[in-house]
């Protein structure tokens, strides 16, 4: 492997580029004309301009990216999380033109990037899925049908859905009925799919997701478990590993599942297993598979000391996997916040703008931050309003939290609205410090947050 | 990153060297140039317009003919063909100007607007990225 392309931008796209430099490999990074001066354009061997700002004329435009990578003569693309990698069009095209993608093998993708057929093999594979619909509703009356089977509260969920979007709750007839049609529209231009499913909605659980790693020879390992539910409309803010309030039992169950279900499939390279814990019954259900490397992939890489992104490249270069299981020893406690420029004083209103200054927290062993931005990087609004994380490591749980207070109280971002103020104040809280949220808790604190009126120390 | 025409860069030397200048620092948006003596500079010997300030490359009568995608291009319909056009030559909006190839498909590249090709900016069979200025043409 000589050249790789990343298919991205952002902070994942630098993350990318970095370990290809440590794999001593080149790298040809893509950039939309608002992204000229954007840091992965910058340290990349090649960098390109593939298109215009919106993502659909330029991150999104599968023909410019593999003409390029042929033209700049790219082994592979890495197409880091969201825009295209978990595009099985994009998936295909790279096996008819011979460039390697970093990732699954397109029959993953096919098995498991439908919601609903991943459902179906998970449960043959003796995982427990969440009870509810296993079919896709195409009408008002079967939906009607389903519903009534399931009992409320159910959660509507675009098939062909992903990243947390085509999500609905619904608690009577009619809230499903007119989400339904909502749903359905929205999944048509996100995903180009408009198949709807059912399931039965749990009201609270946390949110635990395991990772997996798969070689092309058969190993399989897991590194771990997150817990993921601090959440804002369906998208995560805080992630941490391991789980609070879990038992050993439950941990090893869960993990044991996941590489089941990798094992089944086949799964090759990095990819993770979401599920659903029920913790009052202390029951967990399969939720989903995510076949691709996650946003938050770094707590698990504090704590189990694995490079992940290296690992997948190596993957990809057919090389076997760097461990075995029993190699493996999870050690301490990691949290990540992700940082967005919003106000979240003002219902999380995105921000654009001029980055005038930043000064990443430093000088502190066992803090991290991947990010892109800089000071003077004119921050366009085009994209995601993530603009980096904090991950900390610490011995132990409140250390590591103890740890992230002072890391966002370091951090000096200005020019821009940030939501560190606002992580910081979840950091205090003593919901979050007993560890026992669950995925209720944001909702219940912005809530009292906008009740309430909120001075900052 | 931006990419220094060429034409311009030539300007700039030649305007540096034709008036004897010890420092030139210029300042464009992203771009800073900055050019000092370290060893005397020979004046250039061909003729040429001597230059009393620094031309503004977006002039108002000239206009850039922009690669909307990423492909590579070709000045001529085959090799053995003459080029679609020529410098010097007036051509109107919508002339084909060149061929574009991009996933094993030709599509023909036609002008935006009209004027005169002033400067050919991409060779043929040469590889191109979005924005990149491909033709100027002189209204």
């Amino acid at each position: 492997m000589k050249k790789i392309l990343v298919a991205n931008r952002g902070e994942v796209a630098v993350r990318i580029i970095q370990a290809c430099k440590e794999l001593e490999i080149n790298t040809v990074a893509v950039y939309s004309a608002v992204d000229k001066n954007a840091l992965h354009t910058n340290i990349a061997e090649e960098a390109y301009q593939i298109g215009e700002g919106p993502a659909d004329q330029s991150y999104l435009r599968i023909d410019s990216i593999l003409e390029l990578a042929i033209i700049t003569r790219c082994d592979a693309i890495h197409p880091g999380y969201g825009f295209l990698s978990e595009n099985i069009e994009f998936r295909k095209r790279c096996d008819e033109e011979n460039i390697i993608f970093i990732g699954p093998s397109t029959s993953n993708f096919l098995e498991v990037a439908d919601k609903l057929n991943a459902k179906k093999i998970a449960k043959r594979a003796g995982l427990p899925v969440v009870p509810g619909g296993d079919h896709n509703v195409n009408n008002e009356f079967e939906l009607i049908e389903t519903t009534e089977t399931i009992g409320f509260p159910i959660i509507l969920k675009a098939t062909g859905g992903g990243g947390g979007k085509g999500i609905k709750v619904c608690r009577n007839r009619e809230e499903t009925i007119n989400n339904y049609r909502i749903i359905r529209q929205e999944a048509e231009k996100s995903f180009g799919d408009n198949r709807i499913y059912v399931e039965k909605y749990i009201e609270h659980f946390r949110h635990i997701e395991v990772q997996i790693i798969g070689d092309a020879y058969g190993s399989y390992i897991h590194l771990g478990e997150r817990l993921c539910s601090i959440q804002r409309n369906m998208q995560k803010i805080i992630e941490e590993t391991p789980a609070p309030g879990i038992t050993d039992n439950m941990r090893e169950e869960m993990c044991k599942a996941a590489v089941k279900l990798a094992k089944t499939i086949g799964y090759l390279g990095v990819g993770t297993v979401e599920f659903i814990y029920d913790y009052t019954n202390e029951d967990f259900y399969f939720m989903e598979m995510n076949t691709r490397l996650q946003v938050e992939h770094p707590v698990t890489e504090m704590v189990w000391g694995i490079d992940i992104v290296k690992e997948q490249i190596q993957i990809a270069c057919e090389k076997k996997l760097s461990v075995g299981q029993d190699d493996l020893q999870a050690r301490g406690c990691a949290i990540e916040c992700r940082i967005n420029a919003e106000n979240a004083f003002k219902e999380f209103q995105p921000c654009c703008g001029k980055i005038d200054l930043f000064v990443p927290p430093t000088g502190s062993p066992n803090i991290r931050v991947d990010t892109y931005i800089y000071s003077g990087y004119q921050l366009s609004c085009y994209y995601d309003s993530m603009i980096g994380k904090i991950i900390v490591y610490g011995n132990t749980r409140i250390d590591a939290i103890n740890k992230m207070k002072v890391a966002l109280k370091t951090t000096i971002i200005e020019g821009i609205d940030t939501t560190l103020d606002f992580l910081l104040m979840i950091m205090n809280n003593v919901v979050f410090e007993g560890g026992g949220y669950d995925n209720k808790f944001l909702e219940e604190y912005l809530c009292v947050m906008s009740e309430t009126s909120v001075t900052l120390n | 990153m931006e990419q220094l025409e060429q034409n311009f860069l030539d300007k700039v030397l030649r305007f540096y060297s034709d008036n004897n200048i010890d420092v030139l620092q210029i300042k464009m948006d992203t771009i800073s140039i900055n050019i000092e003596k370290k060893v005397p500079i020979q004046r250039a010997e061909e003729t040429c317009a001597k230059i009393t300030e620094v031309e503004n490359i977006e002039a108002e009568d000239m206009v850039d003919i922009t690669a909307p995608m990423v492909g590579v291009f070709y000045l001529r319909p085959g090799p053995d063909e003459d080029t679609y056009i020529k410098t010097g030559e007036l051509v109107e909006a919508g002339k084909t100007l060149g061929l574009i190839e991009a996933m094993k498909c030709f599509t023909e590249f036609k002008a935006s607007e009209g004027g005169i090709v002033k400067e050919i900016l991409i060779a043929d069979g040469q590889a191109f990225e979005h924005g990149q200025v491909l033709f100027r043409l002189q209204k």
